[in-house]
């Protein structure tokens, strides 16, 4: 604080705060305990509200708990996001490393653009463009019809294939970053040195570049699997009849049931347990939260 | 597409909770100047439309602006769950008409989100008798006060590929769906689709109650819904995708495969509009109906100018637009003189022989009944 206050002065310093303030107060806390607030009462009309019926209850925490389909999607959602977080790790752990340690300064500023692009299209559009591509009568499936690769059109969109696909993608970025920030910090000569002395290139990896970039991929799955684990726009487009995200659940409680109660109570469950899995694995990793800010 | 909910976000945040108050108001105090600003606006003449997606064109609405001197501003949603949902939200304000259904008004009544009409405020004469009739009867009156001035009305049923599963009317049944020849190719909506299987089932004599019924009490609706559920489950590998609005439906049709489904009218029309080979028609159980209509909010600010709009809807002309764009049918009067032939074909071709006399018009949803379908809908999707 003092530090901050040192570098900007008074008047800088406080519209900091104040934004800072604003943000968390407002737009974070009051919602999520508005939030909770609502998790915790009956599902009444407004004309029955503060009156004799309004009282705090359980019930809604308890039909998680009787519902065993609502449960078991609840553990898919977990479970699905983490293959999520490994695919999405797997696909972009190789682009950071390239971009970090094995291009020029000019190639990896023009592919930086490159994976920037995409982004710069609305997160909807680009999962209705996956749609489309994937779709039963799309371009994929046409294409390997008249290539004569398959007789009949495949059903991508069946299952959570085209989820996780559209995840993957979503995701890029987030995991990308976080890990490029890392390996770059790492000295070539230490790369250079384990080459030297006859480390196979897995080794290299395994024992020089992974414990370096511990941190960014550390946040990188973090941010993956919450934004996997919370994400509706993906699951709703690019679901199929055999899929069901647990944020679906939730959007279908408030839109479809109007039970808001109900839906506050499971949104609330789904934050308190991701953020369980977070920690859990973070201690498995043997990570703090002091190597994250770094 | 599915709206964000942007004025959800953007509302300053209204708690019951005595400790949230104070931030209610001071995030007011921070929108004021947004507040301020909006008022100015309105006092010049403006109406703000919550409508269906797809509904009020750009042409239509410069029509109105044109006519009226008043600027409407429209903003779009894809369901009646989605529109409750977001009035509810905003408590009554915010918009000044919305277009429920008429079977969901009660529930808006209760929540006093709307507020009756003025009837001497608008041109009754304009809607055709029994559309007008259909509305109060069907919850657009409540308590003898009228809240709906009914604009259209369509129904929900079977849209085919007439290549790939032709149907002739007579034949063509809600069971048609679960043909193992279709299996992997249908489309549906989660609990409409669980109605159409119950009509079916009924017509079959297997429910222990009728659906009508189902609709005023719970044990039987429990009672016929297990049924329902059983059956649908059964038959849930023949549906290659579920829709929620009406982008959804024309793309199952479009890019993704499917050859049958049933859907709204406006589906099957805006597709066959296009040139594709596609088909409506009314299963042999009945069409499900429905009429919906504008109604007035009770946060309602630019009541004389949405008055306006209701009776600029209630032209001839205007009526006929608005079918011509949407391929539902209105219920202003006179409006056919200027319908396209299209529109006139696709009535004839949907509702051939004795199906306008079997429509089966939804009955009342009350609160109890949605919670409880959505249990089942949700029951559904994820088995």
């Amino acid at each position: 604080m003092t530090a901050l206050y040192r570098r900007y002065g008074p008047g800088l310093t406080g519209l900091i705060l104040a934004l800072t303030g604003f943000w968390i107060i407002f737009l974070v806390t009051l919602p999520q305990l508005d939030m909770v607030d609502y998790s915790f009462r009956p599902n009444l009309s407004m004309s029955e509200r503060g009156g004799p019926n309004d009282v705090y209850t359980l019930q809604n925490y308890a039909t998680l708990a009787d519902n065993a389909i609502h449960r078991a999607i609840f553990l898919k959602t977990i479970w699905a996001s983490a293959l999520v977080t490994l695919t999405t790790l797997i696909v972009c752990y190789p682009i950071a490393y390239h971009l970090a340690q094995g291009t020029t300064r000019r190639q990896a500023a023009l592919l930086m653009l490159l994976l920037l692009i995409p982004f710069w299209i609305n997160e909807i559009l680009r999962t209705f463009a996956w749609w489309i591509l994937l779709a039963y009568a799309g371009p994929l499936n046409n294409m390997l019809v008249a290539l004569g690769l398959i007789e009949r059109p495949i059903r991508f969109l069946s299952g959570d294939g085209g989820v996780i696909v559209g995840m993957v993608y979503a995701y890029i970025l987030f995991m990308v970053m976080p890990i490029y920030n890392a390996i770059e910090s790492l000295d070539r000569n230490q790369i250079e040195a384990a080459r030297d002395l006859g480390a196979s290139p897995w080794r290299i990896h395994w024992r020089v570049v992974i414990p370096h970039a511990k941190p960014g991929i550390a946040v990188g799955c973090i941010m993956t699997f919450m934004l996997a684990a919370g994400s509706y726009a993906v699951p709703a487009l690019l679901g199929s009849p055999g899929s069901r995200w647990f944020t679906q659940i939730i959007y279908s409680w408030f839109f479809e049931g109007g039970n808001w109660n109900q839906g506050s109570a499971y949104a609330f469950i789904l934050l308190l347990l991701c953020i369980g899995f977070i920690f859990g694995v973070m201690r498995l990793a043997r990570i703090g939260l002091a190597d994250i800010a770094k | 597409m599915r709206k964000t909910n942007a004025v959800l976000a953007a509302t300053p945040a209204v708690t019951r909770r005595a400790v949230l108050k104070t931030g209610a108001a001071l995030s007011l105090a921070v929108a004021a100047p947004a507040i301020v600003s909006r008022q100015a606006l309105s006092s010049s003449g403006e109406v703000r439309v919550y409508a269906w997606a797809g509904y009020f064109s750009d042409t239509m609405l410069a029509d109105f602006q044109k006519k009226t001197g008043i600027k409407p501003v429209r903003v779009e949603f894809g369901s009646n769950e989605e529109q409750i949902n977001q009035i509810r939200a905003n408590q009554g304000k915010g918009f000044d008409l919305a277009m429920p259904t008429i079977d969901r008004v009660p529930s808006y009544v209760k929540d006093g989100l709307v507020r009756p009409l003025d009837e001497s405020k608008v041109k009754w004469d304009a809607v055709i008798d029994g559309n007008l009739r259909g509305a109060d009867q069907g919850g657009g009156m409540v308590d003898g006060k009228r809240y709906v001035a009914p604009t259209d009305w369509g129904t929900e049923a079977l849209t085919f590929d007439v290549k790939q599963a032709p149907l002739q009317y007579g034949t063509a049944s809600y069971g048609d769906l679960w043909k193992p020849e279709y299996q992997g190719m249908v489309t549906l909506r989660g609990h409409s689709g669980l109605v159409g299987i119950g009509l079916y089932l009924q017509d079959a004599g297997k429910l222990p109650h009728s659906m009508k019924e189902a609709f005023a009490d719970p044990d039987k609706m429990v009672a016929n819904y297990d049924i329902i559920l059983k059956t649908a489950i059964e038959n849930k590998k023949s549906i290659a995708q579920f829709w929620t609005n009406e982008n959804e439906a024309q793309g199952a049709f479009r890019t993704n495969g499917c050859v049958i489904g049933q859907t709204w009218d406006s589906t099957g029309a805006r597709l066959k509009a296009e040139g594709m080979p596609i088909g409506y028609i009314a299963p042999k159980e009945g069409a499900l109906a429905w009429i919906e209509g504008f109604a007035m909010l009770s946060g309602a600010e630019n009541i004389a100018q949405a008055y306006e709009f209701i009776n600029w809807y209630y032209t001839p002309e205007v009526g006929a637009m608005y079918a011509n764009e949407t391929k539902i049918n209105t219920t202003v009067k006179g409006a056919e003189k200027h319908l396209e032939a299209f529109n006139r074909d696709f009535f004839a071709a949907a509702y051939p022989g004795d199906a306008l006399g079997k429509l089966w018009s939804w009955p009342i949803q009350n609160e109890w009944f949605i919670t409880k379908r959505n249990e089942y809908q949700e029951k559904f999707l994820a088995a």
